[in-house]
C-alpha cells in the first residue's frame, strides 16, 4: 500500500517513528532507520501492513516500509 | 350519606396522600441511585500519603497573635509558671510559641485559652509519614509509586520469592562484553533466563526498555542508590524477545511465555502489544494461567476504545496508563478488555510526570543512567509487581490475584471501559488479599426501591401489603437476596469451616444474574442472555397455576429487576457482543422494567380481590 502524510517520534515505551498518514489513520514504521527521518517532514511511504509485529510502543498497527521518499 | 361536597374533599385528601407517597418514593428511589452512583465517583488521592500524628508529652504549642512582642511573651510565661520562646525566627510575626516542661497540659491549656493574646493553643504533634519510606534519594521523584501506595503496602509485602519474567527487550543484568549490569540492579535476586532473539542464554538489553520495566517491577530499594522498585525482594527472570528496535513476533513471544512458565515464574510482564490476533500467543497466555501465572499486559499506546493484545485475551490483565494527577493518560487505549490503570507518565509536563527507573542509555548496551520513560508499558510493571507482593503475601491463584487487585483498586463502583477496575491501590489489594468477602447490597436496595414503587402502583385492593409486609416474607426475601446480592453465606461459611473456596462455591454465591459464570467460565463480559428477564420469566412460567409459588418468583423478578438497574446505573459490567452505550444500556434498562412489570404482576392480589 502507499500512503501520503506527516512522520512524528512518539516518545511512548522505547518509543517509535510514526506516519499520521492522509487517511487519519496512524501506522508505527519498520524498516526504516531513524536518523534519516525528520520530525515533522511530510513522505511518501510504500510498504504493507505486519499484523504480526509486537512494539513497546504501540502507537498503531505496524507498516513494514519498502520505499519512502520525502514530499 | 356522605355530603358531595365531603366526598370530593375526601377524593382530593386521598389523591393528595397518594402524590405524597409517591413523592416520597421517589425521594426513596433517587435516593438509593444516589447511593449506587457514590461508587463510580473519582477518588483523589494525595501524593503526600498519609501520616501518622502523634503529640509530644509536656509541650504545648501557643499561637499568640501576630505582631505579639517577646515582652508580652515573658510576661504571660511568668503569669503561667512556665517556660515560653518563640518556635523560630518567624515567631514575632506569626505568634507561634513552644511551651516545654508542661506537668500538666490539659490544666495549662485551659488557663491560656482564656488569654485574649492567645488564637489557639493544644498539645504539640508530630508528624510522620506512614509506612516503610526507602533510602533511595531519588525516590522522591517517584510520584508513581506513592499513588499507588507503596509506603503502607511495603509494610505488608515486598515480593519475596516470587519469580517474575520480564518478556521485553531483556534487562541489564549482567557485567558481560558490550553490556553492563546497571549498579541500581546491583543485589536483586535474578534466576536464569532466556534470549529468543539471538537464541542464547544471556538475554541481555540492547535498547533499555526492558531494564526500565524491570526497575519498576524490583529496582534494588533501600540501598542508598537511585530509585525504588515495588517488589524489590522478588526475583527477577529476563526473557529477550524484543529486538533492539523494541519490536518482535508472536513465535518468539509465545515461546518465550511458555519457558518462563515452565521455569517457575508466577507473574510475567508484557509490556508490548500489537494490532493482529495471534491465536499462538493467545494459547501461550491461556497455557500461563492454566498453571497459575499471572500474565500483565500493557493496552497500548494508540488512545482509542480498543485494547492492543495480548492485553485483550482472556486471562492477560490489560493495564492502561494514568498521569501524576490519577487521571487516564490522552495516548492510554481503553475499552472492553480493559482491567486497570496503574502510573504511566505524562511527560507533557515535563521529565518528572514520566516513570524514573534505572536503564541503559538508548542504544548504548555499556551506559547505565537514569531515564524517565512514558507509556502503557510502564503502567504494566506496576501492576505486575503488585501481583508479586501478592503472591507473597499468601495468594495461591492467578483468581486470587486478579480478585484482589481489582477489589483493592480505587475509583470503585465496578467495571467500566474508561477505567477498568479502577486505579491500582498496592496497600488495598494487600488489605483485600485478606479481608472478608464483600457484599454488594446496593442492587437490594435498587429492589427495595424499585418494590416500593411497584406497590404505589397498585391499586389499594390488589395490593398486597405494605411494603415491609411484603419484603420481610421470607417466600419473597430468600429468592430477592439470591438474585440480587448473592447467597453470600456459602462463601463465608466454605471461607471459615474449609478454607479458600473453589470456583463453583464462589459463582454459586455470586447474584444469581452471575451464575453464568458456571457455565461460561470466568470472563470481563457478561452474558446477556443472563442479565435479561429470560430466568425470571421462566421461574414465572409455573406461578401462573401455582398460586403459592407466586412471592418465590416475584422475588427472583424484583431481584432482578433491582441487579439490572444497578448494573444499568453503575455501567458495569460489560455485555459480551453488545457495545455499551448503543445496545447493552437499552437492553439492561428494558430488561429491568420487564422483571419490574413481571413482578407487579404477580405481587398483584387481582384474582383474589375478584
Amino acid at each position: 500500500m502507499k500512503l501520503k502524510g506527516r512522520v512524528t517520534f512518539e516518545d511512548l515505551g522505547a518509543g517509535a517513528w510514526v506516519l499520521e498518514a492522509e487517511d487519519g489513520k496512524r501506522y508505527e514504521l519498520r524498516g526504516v532507520e531513524g536518523g534519516k527521518l525528520s520530525e515533522g517532514a511530510r513522505v511518501e511511504v510504500e510498504g504493507d501492513l505486519d499484523a504480526g509485529a509486537v512494539s513497546t510502543a504501540m502507537a498503531g498497527p505496524a507498516l513494514r516500509v519498502k520505499r519512502w521518499s520525502p514530499r | 350519606m356522605v355530603h358531595p361536597l365531603e366526598r370530593k374533599r375526601d377524593v382530593t385528601q386521598g389523591r393528595s396522600k397518594s402524590v405524597s407517597l409517591r413523592a416520597v418514593a421517589v425521594g426513596l428511589l433517587s435516593g438509593a441511585l444516589l447511593a449506587c452512583s457514590g461508587g463510580t465517583r473519582h477518588d483523589k488521592r494525595t501524593l503526600a500519603g498519609d501520616s501518622h500524628v502523634g503529640r509530644v508529652p509536656g509541650r504545648v504549642v501557643v499561637d499568640f497573635r501576630d505582631g505579639t512582642s517577646p515582652a508580652v511573651l515573658a510576661e504571660r510565661a511568668a503569669a503561667w509558671g512556665v517556660s515560653l520562646r518563640f518556635n523560630s525566627l518567624v515567631g514575632p510575626d506569626d505568634g507561634v510559641a513552644l511551651a516545654d516542661n508542661v506537668a500538666d497540659v490539659e490544666a495549662l491549656l485551659r488557663t491560656i485559652r482564656q488569654s485574649p493574646d492567645v488564637e489557639a493553643a493544644e498539645p504539640l504533634l508530630t508528624y510522620e509519614a506512614q509506612g516503610f519510606t526507602p533510602n533511595d534519594p531519588e525516590y522522591s521523584k517517584q510520584w508513581n509509586l506513592r499513588l499507588i501506595g507503596m509506603p503502607d503496602a511495603w509494610e505488608m509485602s515486598r515480593g519475596k520469592g516470587v519469580i517474575v519474567a520480564v518478556l521485553d527487550t531483556g534487562v541489564a543484568y549482567e557485567t558481560k562484553g558490550p553490556f553492563v549490569r546497571v549498579p541500581d540492579l546491583k543485589g536483586v535476586r535474578f534466576v536464569a533466563g532466556y534470549d529468543f532473539v539471538h537464541d542464547t542464554d544471556h538475554p541481555n538489553d540492547d535498547n533499555g526498555h526492558g531494564t526500565h520495566v524491570a526497575g519498576t517491577i524490583a529496582q534494588a530499594t533501600n540501598n542508598n542508590e537511585g530509585v525504588a522498585g515495588i517488589a524489590f525482594e522478588a526475583t527477577l527472570m529476563p526473557i529477550k524477545v524484543l529486538d533492539a528496535s523494541g519490536s518482535g513476533n508472536s513465535a518468539d513471544i509465545a515461546d518465550g511465555i511458555r519457558w518462563a512458565v515452565d521455569h517457575g515464574a508466577k507473574v510475567l510482564n508484557l509490556s508490548l502489544g500489537g494490532f493482529g490476533y495471534s491465536r499462538v500467543i493467545e494459547n501461550a497466555v491461556a497455557y500461563a494461567r492454566l498453571h497459575g501465572a499471572v500474565v500483565v499486559a500493557a493496552a497500548g499506546n494508540h488512545g482509542a476504545g480498543t485494547v492492543a493484545y495480548p492485553a485483550a485475551y482472556a486471562g492477560a490483565i490489560g493495564v492502561g496508563a494514568v498521569g501524576p494527577d490519577g487521571t487516564r493518560t490522552p495516548y492510554s487505549a481503553w475499552g472492553a478488555q480493559l482491567d486497570l490503570l496503574a502510573p504511566g507518565g505524562d511527560k507533557r509536563r515535563g521529565e518528572e510526570g514520566g516513570i524514573l527507573q534505572a536503564t541503559i542509555a538508548r542504544g548504548e548496551p555499556g551506559k547505565a543512567v537514569y531515564a524517565s520513560y512514558q507509556g502503557t508499558s510502564m503502567a504494566t510493571p506496576h501492576v505486575a509487581g503488585v501481583a508479586a507482593l501478592l503472591f507473597a503475601a499468601g495468594a495461591k491463584t492467578p483468581d486470587e490475584v486478579e480478585r484482589a487487585l481489582y477489589a483493592g483498586a480505587s475509583g470503585g463502583g465496578g467495571w467500566n471501559a474508561q477505567r477498568g477496575h479502577g486505579l491500582l491501590d498496592a496497600a488495598g489489594a494487600l488489605r483485600a488479599l485478606g479481608a472478608k468477602t464483600k457484599v454488594d447490597w446496593q442492587p437490594l436496595a435498587a429492589s427495595a426501591a424499585i418494590l416500593l414503587l411497584l406497590l404505589l402502583s397498585l391499586n389499594p385492593k390488589v395490593r398486597p401489603g405494605g411494603v415491609l409486609n411484603v419484603l420481610l416474607d421470607p417466600k419473597l426475601l430468600l429468592p430477592l437476596l439470591v438474585s440480587s446480592v448473592g447467597f453470600f453465606v456459602l462463601r463465608v461459611v466454605w471461607q471459615k469451616w474449609v478454607g479458600s473456596p473453589p470456583a463453583v462455591v464462589d459463582a454459586l454465591s455470586l447474584p444469581l444474574p452471575d451464575w453464568e459464570r458456571i457455565v461460561f467460565g470466568r470472563g470481563r463480559l457478561a452474558h446477556p442472555l443472563f442479565y435479561s428477564a429470560l430466568i425470571p420469566l421462566m421461574v414465572a412460567l409455573p406461578a401462573v397455576a401455582w398460586k403459592g409459588f407466586r412471592p418465590v418468583a416475584a422475588g427472583i423478578a424484583l431481584g432482578f429487576a433491582g441487579f439490572l438497574a444497578y448494573a444499568a446505573w453503575t455501567r458495569a459490567p460489560g455485555l459480551s457482543w453488545l457495545p455499551f452505550s448503543v445496545l447493552a444500556l437499552p437492553w439492561l434498562v428494558a430488561n429491568a422494567v420487564a422483571c419490574a412489570v413481571l413482578a407487579r404482576a404477580l405481587l398483584s392480589r387481582r384474582e383474589k380481590a375478584a
